[in-house]
C-alpha cells in the first residue's frame, strides 16, 4: 500500500514537473509567435482560436516521448528492456563501480601507510643496528661466521 | 552598383556564410549528440536508408531556415498541412525533451534516490501525459511570453 502511495506521489511530481518544464520551454522559444507565423504563411491568416497546429503539436509531444521510450512498438518483445531501463541499470552500475573503486583506493592507501610505517621501522632498526654495529663490529663478524 | 556597395555586399555575404555554418553545425551537433536520430533509425530497423535520412535532415533545416527568414514567403496548401506539421513538430520536440532528460540522467538519479525498482513505464506515461497537458494548458489559456 505504501509503495502504491509512493508511486502515485512520484507520478504526480513527474506529471506536473514535466508539464511545467514544457511550458517554460514554450515561453523560452516564444512558440506563440512562431505558430502565428506558420499560420500566416500556410493558411494565409491567423485564427483567433487555438487551432489544429497547437492540438496536433500537443498530441505529437506525448507520442514522441512514448516512441522515444519505446512504448509503442509494433513487435512486442517481452525480454527487450526499454531504453530507460538500460539507462537506469547503467547508472546503477556506475554507482556500484565508483563505490568499489573508492573502497579499493582506501584499502590501497591503508596498505601503503602500513608499508611506509614498516619501511620506516625497518630503517630505524637498521640505523639502530648500524650505530650498534659501529661499536660491535667484531661481534657481528663472529656471528656471521657462526651462521 | 558602386564599388563600395559591392564590397559591403561581399562582406555581408561572408559574414552570413560563417554565421550560418556555425549555427547549423551547432544545431546538428546538439541533435546528433543527444541521440535522437540514431534511436529513431535503430528502432525502425532502417539503417540502410541512412543516406536518405541525412539528406532529409539537411533539406529540413535548409527549407525551414529559409521559411522562417522570409515571413512573406507563403506555402498555401490548406489547413491539413498545419495539423500535419504540428504533429511532426510535436513528436520531434517530445523526442528532444525525452532525450534531454535521459542524457542528463534525471530519471536514473531520481529512481536511485527514491529507491524505485520497477514500474518505469508508468512514470514514462505520466511524463508524456504531463507534457501533453502542460502544452494544452499553455495554448488554451493564451499564455504569452
Amino acid at each position: 500500500m505504501a509503495s502504491y502511495l509512493k508511486s502515485a506521489l512520484i507520478g504526480i511530481v513527474i506529471f506536473f514537473g514535466s508539464g511545467f518544464s514544457i511550458m517554460a520551454f514554450h515561453n523560452d522559444i516564444g512558440i506563440v509567435d512562431l505558430f502565428a507565423q506558420i499560420y500566416t504563411q500556410v493558411i494565409g491568416y491567423e485564427p483567433r482560436q487555438t487551432g489544429g497546429l497547437e492540438i496536433g503539436y500537443s498530441i505529437g509531444l506525448a507520442l514522441g516521448i512514448l516512441i522515444f521510450f519505446n512504448h509503442i512498438s509494433l513487435k512486442k518483445r517481452e525480454k527487450d528492456p526499454t531504453p530507460l531501463q538500460v539507462e537506469v541499470s547503467k547508472y546503477e552500475q556506475d554507482v556500484e563501480d565508483t563505490i568499489q573503486r573508492i573502497k579499493e583506493k582506501e584499502q590501497q592507501s591503508q596498505t601503503r601507510d602500513q608499508k611506509q610505517e614498516k619501511q620506516q621501522n625497518q630503517k630505524e632498526n637498521l640505523q639502530d643496528a648500524s650505530s650498534k654495529e659501529a661499536g660491535e663490529n667484531s661481534d657481528k663478524d663472529i656471528g656471521e661466521k657462526q651462521e | 552598383m558602386s564599388g563600395s556597395q559591392i564590397l559591403s555586399w561581399i562582406l555581408w555575404f561572408l559574414l552570413g556564410i560563417t554565421a550560418g555554418s556555425a549555427t547549423s553545425a551547432g544545431v546538428l551537433a546538439f541533435l546528433l549528440k543527444i541521440g535522437i536520430y540514431p534511436r529513431m533509425i535503430g528502432s525502425s530497423h532502417t539503417v540502410r536508408l541512412v543516406k536518405f535520412y541525412e539528406w532529409m535532415i539537411i533539406l529540413g533545416i535548409l527549407c525551414s531556415g529559409i521559411y522562417s527568414e522570409y515571413p512573406n514567403l507563403t506555402f498555401p496548401v490548406g489547413y491539413w498541412f498545419v495539423i500535419l506539421w504540428g504533429l511532426c513538430a510535436g513528436m520531434f520536440v517530445g523526442c528532444v525533451s525525452a532525450a534531454l532528460a535521459e542524457v542528463l540522467s534525471i530519471f536514473p538519479v531520481l529512481f536511485r534516490r527514491l529507491d524505485i525498482k520497477s514500474g518505469m513505464s508508468f512514470y514514462m506515461i505520466m511524463m508524456a501525459l504531463g507534457k501533453m497537458c502542460g502544452a494544452f494548458w499553455y495554448f488554451f489559456h493564451g499564455l504569452k511570453p
